[in-house]
């Protein structure tokens, strides 16, 4: 989910420190986003209207949409979608920051256009990061990649991400502000044939994949052990299993071929891949490729 | 429910997912548990111990589980073989029926799933 990415980003740029942001963290469960931190999040209010509202809310009983259209800062379209945009996890660190006064309304806004900037993502991109639609933030990861209009590469993306939040860590988010270096990680490549030929790879280093091997299978231990490699392989093998049958449904027909651990500097992984997925995991980043 | 002692053959090239299936049968009370890790030992196993059930992935080094299922079921027709696999395509479950698969089962493995095919396969015949 978008608050942990967020969370990484605002630890690297010094924005918050680790025990600022573990609190908050902590906290992110039993927290409801605010219509008004969405409203700033979403560029609908300034810093100061929002705490106008807020300051008027504390001596009537208003809502705080409804003070807002009335002093013309929100129309009722605008504060339906933010109603709607409440169920998601939109923002809701930047919102525990702002009430434990780590980050003031602008101090919030501005580390949002700092993340927006830096991630280089599109404005549809970002929306659908920070609103959770998975499938949206993939495409907008996997724009620009070789195989960014792909539609296999696409249908992979998606179904690798949503697999990871299903059988790894409902929390796992894309993290498109990643730099990938081969150094020290650890390759698990499957290849497939039939109406296409292609590879698909999982690299990272050995604690991100002990891990990974423990949250999918109760007999790994969190130690790299041949039991974790065995439960990477399996959950690679389950991910890749899937994406052969959603492509089945499609008439692409592709068998499945025994995967290897490779080190990172094998010949094959050389090429640019036609989709690169950085996903942060709480040990670190899991990057996920296709090869077509 | 032991009267008859069971044999079960689990072939998956992941010993984890063997590990797994054989505690599964192990809570039905199945002790005898062979595992191969291709197809090539899932064909000498069952040639050698004619196991009443077969659990057999697909996917696998040096001789595929369909591969095995059809030298299998070419030797002994009332062979009972689930295949086990994350690659549940219809060319698979077309290919794994023509060939005389008893069921299959999609991976990852629900505990329940495999308690019913269980219960059916292997209860019905005890009772």
């Amino acid at each position: 989910m978008f608050s942990r990415h967020f969370g990484q980003f605002l630890l690297q740029e010094g924005i918050v420190t680790p025990q600022t942001l573990s609190r908050a963290l902590a906290r992110l469960s039993d927290a409801r986003p605010l219509v008004g931190i969405l409203a700033l999040a979403k560029g609908f209010m300034t810093p100061a209207q929002v705490r106008e509202v807020n300051r008027i809310q504390k001596r009537e009983d208003k809502r705080f949409g409804q003070i807002a259209i009335e002093k013309g800062y929100l129309t009722a379209e605008k504060l339906e979608e933010l109603l709607s945009a409440q169920k998601n996890e939109h923002v809701l660190l930047g919102q525990i920051l702002v009430e434990d006064r780590v980050l003031s309304h602008e101090g919030l806004l501005r580390a949002l256009e700092l993340y927006r900037e830096k991630s280089g993502l599109s404005p549809e991109g970002y929306e659908a990061m920070t609103g959770g639609d998975t499938d949206r933030a993939v495409a907008s990861v996997l724009a620009g990649q070789p195989g960014g209009k792909n539609s296999l590469v696409r249908i992979w993306g998606e179904l690798f991400v949503r697999n990871v939040i299903r059988f790894v860590d409902p929390a796992a988010a894309l993290d498109p502000l990643a730099e990938k270096g081969n150094g020290g990680l650890v390759t698990f490549l499957q290849p497939m044939k039939g109406d296409r030929e292609l590879t698909v790879f999982i690299s990272a280093e050995e604690p991100v994949l002990a891990d990974l091997a423990r949250r999918f299978s109760d007999l790994a231990s969190g130690v790299f052990d041949e039991m974790a490699r065995e439960a990477v392989g399996e959950f690679l093998n389950v991910s890749n299993g899937l994406f052969t049958v959603n492509c089945s449904d499609k008439g692409i027909e592709l068998d499945l071929l025994p995967q290897e651990e490779v080190p990172g500097n094998d010949p094959r992984l050389r090429r640019k891949p036609d989709g690169l997925l950085p996903l942060l995991l709480p040990e670190g980043i899991l990057w996920a490729g296709i090869l077509c | 429910m032991n009267e008859k002692n069971y044999s079960v053959l689990v072939c998956d090239d992941s010993a984890m997912i063997r590990k797994t299936l054989g505690g599964i049968l192990g809570e039905w009370g199945i002790k005898n548990i062979f595992e191969a890790g291709n197809g090539n030992e899932a064909v000498d196993m069952y040639r050698e111990h004619h196991p009443d059930l077969v659990f057999m992935d697909i996917v696998m080094p040096e001789k595929t589980g369909l591969e095995a299922l059809v030298e299998i079921r070419s030797e002994d027709p009332s062979a009972r073989v689930i295949m086990a696999s994350s690659t549940g395509t219809k060319k698979n479950l077309m290919t794994a029926i023509d060939a005389g698969a008893f069921d299959f089962i999609q991976k990852p493995f629900e505990k329940d799933v495999i308690h019913t095919l269980l219960r059916k396969i292997l209860k019905g015949e005890l009772d």
